[in-house]
């Protein structure tokens, strides 16, 4: 058991999670001037089909928020998706006479289907290629499956019958002919596709998308399979896009191939970026703006054929001024008002600086920290956490590193050590599984690892931390340490969806797992903390923190003294100590510190041009010669020898 | 006591929230051949990188050549005489060795007759290059790179040059041999600061040395003394190997 | 059998005018590419608006000059599109360049769209208009301008870059940049230059596929699309390679339609070339690997 405190049972519901529902003055009234709308005296029946519209646009943006806002996976084909839905409704209304709503499941599915598909090109490409790959995607099926008279129809046109639900005379009629009654519809659906999209962003679903996005090696390296997760957001995406494609042709009543062309998914990124990319409801206020403008540039007769110049004008200054678009903007006015209003402060006060937080981490000196455990004289015997077997790996014509062997026993703290260029990174990631060696074996808890991927080693028990920092810098501490808690988090995806009872109760166990690592770090004053204007020392311990949150016994270090000055290392070397003793740490740690290093070992393997060079105790690494001349040069027995 | 070719005075350097640098000062005399030596992370490439111009002082000075240049782009100082060959030997590697030579030339590149007498002198230093003048860079043997990179930061006959890690990755034999041409490169007037991770190779080709660690100056001697300085072999490896040092120097006394 | 290779090979005759435009475009999408590391998806735009000036400055000035005018005018617009968008999201990502580029496209189209409307215009031919039969089917003059200039351009363009000092610094910026501002050259000055560079490419290609297909705002730059599958198959950053993919792509597109019932489907080239894509990048694509370790945080 750890140090910390903890509660009495958990409540039955988790209210800070449900804090998002509390009904605000200020949000029940926007649900009621949202309800209330068609109803306004006077008003043309033009502006509730703009409203409706808006809602269309709001889904689609909400699935590009979701798929490149949330998991960084850009697409330019968010049009075509919504044509798929369309389309494949037309198709089974005539072929088949069903309409809508029956039409959503199979209008949904064929656009999750065609996401998914380009999702598995996703897997293989990244970033910009990605970008253009989504678009000549999109350009395909605007050729190709739009133009297909099998699919669209005869005549390029698409026509489905906007449905009567239920008999006239009965109690409950659904005219969707009737613009509030579609108004009312569309709003249900935005409403759904918010809310899935809601529950998922704050749940384990939601922190697994946003460590794809932020860096797919730390997501991997907290045990999350990137593959999933990235083929779940394409899959979902698609299908809110189809939902808004189902509805749209349902309300028009008949589609044509242009709508839904390579301009049409530019304008659906326009809507989302000018919302703000990441924040849902700026994806609703520009779906609101968009239909909008479109309106009063078609009213106005002299703004008539400007639409696609302002929209497209908007695009760019969001991009370029102003990136967190209408949220941040809308973030700003709501900061403004509650500095006029002069809310009253938070309870506890001011957060307190990076340098205050900073000292409270400094281990106390002084601090009894337990002897290292006696290295047992055959270490062959003892038990085995890491076993690297002749380790070879190449790269084009060159051997990295040639038939290295290494053992990190229980409760062993070992280095790994080498002069620039060595190899030691080459093999330390071939361990991690980001290397295939070319010979050998890697087994970990005695279990052969050689081929298993990066997600599925950390779930054995692995953590490990990063040379360069893969911290996610848009988020607080808290959050960061929270995405550590994918593997001891047993729920599904669609229990975060659902928000089920068991999906809270286990979001309340591992936000009490991420307290006890803090508390046994002394982290508490960082939690809130945005990661981004930390100093280095103190963001190189979050990172270390969150290899433990994992509930990894065994945590691989890459340089953690890299850019720490002297203080901060001396206080890492005494940290490592002490985690050790208190939590039953195993630790490997490349270094190029070596008088850190050998404060901490208990053993040190020595790499030189690939090979293994020595290995041993601390002291015998330092007196051997053939160490101190892969380091210096030269043989100590011609260094410093004063006359 | 004239003013030195290059002075750094007080610089600190940070990669976003990393600090790389901590009031760093040190000199470079007319025709001197100057090491920085001190184990990996102490900011050898960092001090190379800031007198270069690839990356700007978030604080200090930097004067060469009687001019102030703290914070100019890498691009206006090499025409001031500064010749940088960075670390990793940032060849151009898809393009032939001749192509390579050129670039070095580019700052002069107004002289036309200047550059086949800039390209013969290298060939003296350097007679290998002159068979392989037409091959891609990227195929040249780790040796024969090295020598290219130095070769090409000669082209614009510098007035200082500043060489990163040339002994990364070569057999010490080869090491050795550059060594010597860069000893006539400094005998024909071009001043050297070398940065090195292996202490015995630089402390006896330079006449003076700074050691560096976690971004600050711990050292600063001639480099004869500091290779007679049991200091140094703990500022790599610990007090236990100085220890042991001294242990070695009592039997063997 | 001999008709099914007659009718390939006049497919391949056919398809030679659209390869050349797609060389030209191909070659600027490679410049911009080797210079910034970004795929410039406005490239089309980039190539239309000066067929479009041409259209309206030719009758006031007569043709020669409004073409040069035409020609300088897309240099000067891939320099603006690289200064106010490209070089300012440098900072944020490659991916946010990318999308600042279609934004770029978005507004460009909307502009040429309200300024000189929507429907199909004439374009604006540099060449006195002459048919003539290639077996079954019709060339043009105009077809032979095109493939004319894509390799009088061509040769230019590999000339610049091997005997010019122009040609030396672009080359060597785009090697590797870092060492290229150690040798004194600005590579922010290289940049821009090969903008312009692809700009004007980008335009003569645009003026003299306009003179064939006519103008239109949003037609005539997808037109283009097909150039970056180009790019994309010779290797992005190869001139020589853009300039092959260039054919296979034209000639896919000139071949599919003859190969029986299924390539007559519409779109079915698209389709090919789609897949040929796909796969050209997922084998080139990356898979989680330590090189991908970048700091989060730099």
């Amino acid at each position: 058991m750890t140090v910390g405190t903890r509660v009495a049972t958990p409540p039955l519901v988790n209210w800070s999670s449900l804090r998002r529902y509390r009904a605000t003055p200020l949000r029940l009234l926007l649900l009621a001037a949202l309800l209330a709308w068609p109803w306004v005296p006077g008003l043309p029946v033009a502006y509730v089909n703009d409203a409706s519209t808006a809602f269309e646009y709001a889904l689609v943006a909400v699935s590009l928020v979701l798929l490149t806002g949330w998991v960084g996976q850009i697409s330019l084909a968010q049009g075509a998706f919504v044509g798929v839905a369309g389309f494949t409704t037309s198709l089974v209304f005539n072929h088949l006479g069903i309409r809508f709503p029956f039409s959503l499941p199979a209008a949904v599915a064929a656009s999750a289907a065609v996401a998914v598909m380009l999702g598995v090109v996703a897997l293989r490409v990244r970033g910009l290629y990605l970008a253009v790959a989504t678009l000549i995607f999109g350009w395909m099926a605007d050729r190709f499956l739009f133009a297909a008279s099998w699919f669209v129809g005869i005549g390029g046109s698409a026509q489905v019958q906007t449905p009567l639900i239920g008999m006239p005379g009965t109690l409950t009629v659904f005219d969707l002919y009737d613009g509030r009654v579609f108004y009312w519809v569309a709003l249900a659906a935005l409403g759904l596709g918010i809310l899935l999209a809601s529950n998922l962003r704050d749940s384990k679903s939601g922190r697994a998308f946003a460590a794809v996005k932020g860096s797919e090696v730390a997501a991997a390296s907290l045990g999350i399979d990137v593959t999933r997760y990235k083929l779940l957001a394409f899959a979902i995406s698609g299908g809110l896009a189809g939902l808004a494609g189902n509805l749209q042709i349902t309300g028009q009543g008949s589609a044509v191939p242009d709508e839904y062309n390579f301009l049409s998914s530019l304008f659906f990124l326009s809507v989302a970026v000018v919302g703000g990319l990441t924040s849902l409801r700026g994806a609703i206020a520009a779906g609101l703006l968009f239909a909008a403008l479109n309106e009063v540039f078609f009213r106005v007769t002299s703004l008539n054929g400007y639409i696609d110049i302002v929209s497209a004008m908007l695009l760019l200054v969001v991009l370029l001024a102003y990136p967190g678009g209408l949220a941040a903007a809308g973030a700003r006015v709501q900061g403004l008002s509650r500095s006029l209003l002069r809310r009253r402060q938070e309870p506890g006060g001011e957060l307190p600086t990076p340098r205050e937080a900073a000292a409270g981490l400094a281990v106390t000196p002084g601090h009894q920290v337990a002897a290292p455990p006696p290295i047992a004289t055959d270490r062959a015997t003892a038990e085995a956490i890491l076993e690297a077997e002749e380790i070879t790996i190449r790269f084009g014509g060159l051997t990295a590193v040639d038939s290295v062997s290494l053992r990190v026993n229980r409760g062993e703290i070992v280095g790994l050590i080498g002069p620039n260029g060595a190899g030691k990174t080459t093999l330390f990631n071939a361990v991690a599984g980001l290397n295939q060696p070319a010979a050998g074996r890697v087994k970990l808890y005695g279990r052969d690892v050689t081929n298993l991927p990066v997600h599925e080693r950390a779930a054995l028990g692995v953590g490990r931390t990063f040379q360069l920092i893969q911290l996610f810098p848009e988020q607080t501490v808290f959050e960061n340490l929270l995405t550590a808690t994918h593997l001891a988090n047993r729920t599904g995806f669609l229990q975060h969806a659902l928000l089920t009872t068991r999906a809270l109760h286990t979001e309340a166990d591992v936000r009490d797992r991420v307290h006890e690592v803090v508390a046994e770090l002394g982290m508490e004053a960082l939690l809130q903390r945005r990661v981004a204007g930390l100093p280095f020392g103190v963001l190189r311990t979050v990172e270390l923190a969150r290899a433990l949150v994992t509930g990894a016994k065994f945590v691989m270090l890459d340089e953690p003294a890299s850019g720490l000055d002297n203080a901060e290392t001396e206080n890492l070397a005494q940290r490592l100590l002490r985690l050790r003793a208190d939590l039953g740490l195993t630790i490997l740690l490349i270094e190029h510190d070596v008088p850190m290093v050998t404060s901490v070992s208990d053993y040190i393997y020595v790499i030189n041009r690939g090979r293994l060079l020595a290995e041993g105790t601390a002291e015998a690494v330092q007196r051997n010669e053939d160490v101190v001349l892969a380091y210096l040069g030269v043989p100590t027995s011609a260094m410093g020898v004063p006359a | 006591m004239s003013e030195p070719l290059l002075r750094v005075t007080d610089v600190d350097a940070h990669y976003g929230p990393i600090q790389a640098l901590r009031a760093l000062s040190l000199e470079v005399h007319q025709g001197e051949r100057v090491a920085l030596v001190g184990p990996n992370g102490a900011g050898k490439t960092s001090t190379l990188r800031v007198v270069s111009g690839m990356i700007r002082p978030t604080r200090g000075l930097v004067r060469f050549a009687g001019e102030e240049i703290t914070g100019r782009p890498a691009h206006e100082l090499v025409a001031l005489g500064i010749a940088h060959v960075p670390e990793g030997r940032a060849l151009f590697p898809a393009m032939t060795v001749e192509d390579n030579l050129r670039a070095g030339f580019w700052v002069r590149r107004s002289e036309r007759s200047g550059y086949q007498r800039a390209r013969d002198r290298v060939m003296d230093y350097f007679p290998i290059l002159a068979e392989r003048e037409g091959q891609a860079a990227g195929t040249l043997s780790g040796g024969e790179q090295q020598m290219l990179v130095v070769a090409r930061g000669l082209m614009s006959e510098p007035k200082l040059l500043l060489i990163d890690e040339l002994s990364l990755g070569l057999a010490p034999k080869i090491v050795a041999q550059i060594f010597e041409i860069i000893e006539q490169i400094n005998r024909q007037g071009t001043a050297v600061l070398i940065v090195e991770q292996f202490v015995h190779m630089a402390l006896q080709n330079t006449d003076r040395a700074y050691a560096l660690a976690k971004g600050q100056v711990v050292m600063d001697d001639s480099s004869s003394r500091l290779l007679a300085n049991p200091q140094l072999v703990a500022a790599y490896l610990g007090d236990v190997a100085v220890a042991h040092a001294r242990d070695l120097s009592l039997t063997s006394a | 059998m001999i008709s099914v290779l007659a009718g390939i090979a006049v497919g391949i005759a056919l398809a030679l005018p659209l390869a050349s435009a797609y060389a030209l475009f191909g070659l600027g999408i490679v410049v911009i590419h080797r210079a910034s590391r970004v795929l410039n998806l406005a490239h089309g735009a980039i190539a239309t608006l000066p067929a479009y000036l041409l259209y309206s400055l030719s009758p006031r000035i007569g043709i020669p000059a409004a073409v040069l005018l035409s020609l300088f005018a897309g240099g000067l617009l891939g320099v603006a599109v690289e200064r106010l968008v490209v070089r300012r999201l440098r900072r944020v990502s490659q991916t946010a360049q990318t999308v600042g580029t279609v934004a770029v496209f978005a507004l460009l189209v909307a502009v040429m769209g309200k300024v000189w409307g929507t429907n199909l215009l004439p374009g604006v031919s540099l060449v006195p208009h002459q048919a003539f039969r290639v077996g079954q089917a019709l060339m043009f003059t105009e077809d032979l301008a095109l493939i004319a200039a894509s390799i009088l351009g061509s040769l230019v363009f590999f000339g610049l870059f091997k005997f010019t000092h122009f040609g030396l610094a672009m080359r060597l910026a785009a090697d590797n940049r870092q060492a290229a501002s150690l040798m004194g050259i600005d590579p922010d000055r290289t940049t821009a230059q090969a903008w312009f560079l692809a700009g004007v490419f980008a335009a003569l290609g645009g003026v003299l596929l306009a003179g064939e297909s006519g103008l239109h705002p949003y037609l005539l730059p997808l037109q283009m699309l097909p150039a970056f599958v180009a790019a994309l198959l010779g290797g992005l950053d190869s001139a020589f390679g853009v300039v092959l993919g260039a054919l296979v792509v034209g000639v896919a597109i000139g071949i599919v339609p003859s190969l029986g019932s299924i390539g007559q489907q519409p779109g079915m080239p698209q389709v090919a070339l789609t897949a040929l894509a796909l796969v050209v990048m997922a084998r080139r694509g990356v898979r989680l690997q330590a090189g991908d370790v970048r700091s989060s945080l730099a």
